[in-house]
């Protein structure tokens, strides 16, 4: 048990407990926030830094710290555990019990971080209030959706060091830690996209489809980061090892359903950083999302639908460019004796509603082909709304699909791509 | 400046994935009596009549914005123990924490969270009183017709159930299906149908039903719900808009995106503002001079139309000045008005944003 500490206690840990520069070893953000994980559970104890991988040992605090009564001898304070997930000054176990700096320091001084502008934050970065004597400081993982963080933190005698979503205003500032080895990261640019509906006659989205119609899509993706992309499941370890499509808040894509696609199911499902200029084979620079297409169903009910995807890393983050690509779902006729609806036709297919962008697609193929005669023939009506009685998209297209597939190994000449990015 | 785009854009409003629960139109508290009325018995010997601090006049030394009109200051309690005071803790090391959430009943009682004294502290025009509760971890609150429901993520990991004198009856598990961590906890609801808990200001799930026994289905649901019905939206932050997905059953999936004029820092709340409106409130931050020196941040309440998007009003109120924690700062209160906590050197306040 921890006596009660003395008022020359809480002083020192204010004003004299810091340690002196020195040269700091280099540290990854994934080891501060690994280090900081360890804490979680443990208990509140005031003045001190000591954890356990095992998560044993995880104390009791009770009191009003200072004056608080620790039991144990493990746990930590919020400085305590900065200061341990940073290494600062220097290496130190986590078993080891260590408090080289306060809430004050981190504050005012500039030992071994620097203040950045809040904004910037970055995972393992921390945020630190100190104002009149009381002070604290947390490890920042992440934003939730609403801009709340996502925290490591030890916060206090009744909390203990939880890992929770916290808020916290504009009195905290944010320092970081020097000396990080940002090492390898995954990064990437948009190519080009396309699908194989016909453009919207109507230019209300991308594309035009009838509802409850089969639809797919494809995203060309080009690896400008230092990592390959690779999707090794729950075997990933390391920056790039779960790199997937997903839909930006993990909820269903309107059209496929899906929430995330492997990079697996692409012809390239190894995009090397700085591999050779092509997307068809496992090495190169670039991949397409998927080697099948994304397959999808148009909803039931008509309106504009808006698909919208970007890389994650699984686990460590998303990146790379937000990509769209809408549908204008329209009614469309049953054809009799196929249960299904007719197809959609404007007779002059390969325009690119949505307008510029930065594509490279001329490489692959050059300007959009008109395709209208690989559609499912069905008669342009005036005014935009659906073919009548064409055939439907399912018939006769098993040969077209796998000349499509072909053509998107090939240099995908027959797509109707959309450039623009939303 | 701010302004809004709206778009009819994206799938349908039921989730294959998600369970959409039948919810009956009831008010869960809104009862004219509950919990936040004065027991029609005899005071309890810890909750005497105090002198109103609910009308206290405004405090000069305040650098932030005055309010807008239609924004009222209902309560200004000042830090402290007694009946009337809300509590606070500065730790010298630890993280200060404010009230960390309340609620407001039909009438314009409002109950405060005072976690730090172990206690509900009611204010009731110009009387106050207090509940004590068990235990000083509880992060948010709601009212029933017969007590009061706390959220206590961190440290018990439990929804707790107390009668409206503050005694325990029960608690349920709030770790389980939906929630893997009671630290991704971001709000509590209380419904006719069960107690639900929202996840990273995502999804809803349902940890105890109308009888506040523990759910063994805990159905999941996207977004948070629009009132009474099934009708829910969703928010998330980018840059300086606020992206909003309503979901309406047997309606198209609205998108409505609303740009603040100025990054935000988070958003606060986002609540039913009457048939077919919402609150949205965000703190936003002013490009600071550098990171040494941030700006003061502003905290914006609109009320928005859903039909369209149209800013129906802009509000703002003071965002608080010092770094004492709140869980929830924004709540609707049964009575439809808009309520903000803020914490401040002196004290706590409740402020009022009518619709």
């Amino acid at each position: 048990m921890k006596p009660r500490a003395p008022l020359f206690a809480a002083l020192a840990i204010a004003t004299t407990m810091a340690a002196p520069a020195s040269a700091l070893d280099p540290i990854t953000r994934d080891k501060i926030l690994e280090l900081a994980s360890y804490s979680e559970g443990y208990s509140y104890w005031w003045g001190h830094g000591r954890f356990r991988l095992d998560k044993s040992d995880l104390g009791s605090c009770s009191g009003s710290c200072p004056d608080c009564t620790h039991g144990g001898s493990h746990g930590g304070d919020c400085s305590g555990l900065v200061g341990k997930a940073w290494q600062v000054p220097s290496p130190s176990d986590l078993d080891h019990d260590d408090h080289p700096y306060s809430t004050y320091n981190f504050k005012n001084d500039q030992t071994h971080w620097d203040p950045i502008d809040r904004g910037q934050a970055t995972r393992g970065d921390a945020f630190v209030h100190n104002d009149n004597g009381a002070g604290h400081t947390y490890v920042y993982e992440k934003d939730d959706p609403w801009g709340d963080h996502w925290a490591y933190e030890c916060k206090g005698c009744s909390w203990g060091c939880p890992h929770n979503i916290r808020t916290a205003n504009d009195t905290y500032i944010v320092i970081r830690r020097r000396a990080l080895d940002e090492g390898p990261h995954v990064d990437a640019s948009f190519v080009a996209q396309w699908s194989d509906a016909d453009p919207d006659p109507e230019a209300k989205a991308h594309f035009r489809v009838c509802a409850r119609a089969p639809v797919r899509m494809w995203f060309e993706i080009k690896n400008t980061g230092a990592d390959d992309w690779r999707d090794l499941g729950d075997s990933a370890t390391k920056s790039g090892e779960a790199v997937r499509l997903g839909a930006p808040g993990d909820l269903p894509d309107p059209i496929t359903g899906a929430t995330r696609v492997s990079v697996a199911d692409n012809a390239n499902d190894l995009v090397q950083a700085g591999g050779p200029d092509c997307n068809d084979q496992p090495g190169c620079n670039r991949t397409v999302f998927t080697k099948a297409g994304l397959a999808g169903k148009a909803p039931a009910d008509p309106g504009v639908y808006t698909s919208t995807w970007q890389l994650v890393d699984e686990g460590r983050g998303w990146f790379g460019p937000t990509m769209s690509m809408s549908f204008n779902v329209v009614t469309c006729p049953e054809v009799p004796g196929t249960g299904g609806p007719g197809g959609v036709g404007n007779g002059h297919g390969g325009a690119d509603p949505g307008g510029a962008g930065g594509s490279s697609a001329a490489g692959r193929g050059g300007a959009p082909q008109a395709t209208s005669g690989d559609a499912s023939g069905g008669e342009a009506v005036e005014g935009g709304s659906c073919a009548v009685g064409g055939a439907p998209r399912r018939s006769g297209s098993s040969g077209w699909i796998a000349g499509l597939a072909f053509a998107l190994l090939a240099g995908a000449r027959s797509r109707r791509r959309t450039p623009a990015r939303d | 400046m701010f302004g809004v785009k709206i778009s009819v854009a994206v799938g349908v409003a039921a989730l294959a994935a998600t369970a959409v629960l039948t919810v009956k139109s009831v008010s869960s508290s809104t009862a004219p009596r509950g919990p936040l009325a004065q027991p029609a018995a005899a005071r309890p010997a810890s909750a005497p009549p105090v002198t109103a601090r609910a009308t206290a006049p405004a405090r000069p030394a305040n650098a932030r914005p005055a309010p807008a009109s239609g924004v009222t200051r209902v309560v200004d309690a000042p830090w402290g123990s007694g009946v009337g005071e809300i509590g606070r803790a500065r730790p010298v090391e630890g993280s200060p924490e404010g009230p960390m959430s309340f609620v407001v009943d039909e009438a314009g009682r409002v109950a405060v969270l005072d976690q730090v004294n172990e206690r509900i502290a009611v204010f009731d025009g110009a009387a106050a009183r207090v509940v004590p509760i068990p235990g000083r971890t509880a992060q948010d609150l709601a009212a029933t017709d017969h007590g009061w429901v706390l959220l206590d993520r961190l440290v018990r990991r439990a929804i707790a159930y107390v009668d409206e004198s503050g005694r325990l009856s029960h608690e349920v598990p709030l770790v389980g299906r939906g929630v893997p961590e009671g630290g991704a906890v971001t709000a509590l609801f209380q419904r006719a149908d069960g107690t639900w808990v929202e996840v990273e200001h995502q999804r809803l799930v349902r940890v105890a039903d109308g009888q506040a026994r523990a759910d063994a289905e805990r159905p999941v649901v996207i977004g948070r719900f629009l009132g009474d019905g099934d009708a829910r939206v969703e928010a998330s932050r980018r840059g300086a808009e606020v992206a909003l997905r309503v979901r309406d059953p047997g309606k198209a999936l609205r998108e409505i995106t609303v740009d603040l004029g100025a990054p935000i820092a988070r958003v606060s709340g986002v609540e039913p503002g009457g048939p077919g409106r919402l609150f949205l409130s965000a703190v936003t931050r002013p490009t600071p001079a550098g990171p040494m020196d941030p700006a003061p941040n502003a905290h914006v309440v609109l009320l928005i139309d859903l039909r369209d998007g149209r800013v129906i009003a802009r509000h703002e109120v003071p965002a608080a000045d010092v770094a004492e924690e709140t869980f929830r700062s924004v709540r609707l209160g049964a009575d439809g008005a808009l309520y903000v906590l803020r914490s401040t050197r002196s004290g706590a306040e409740i402020w009022k944003v009518s619709p």
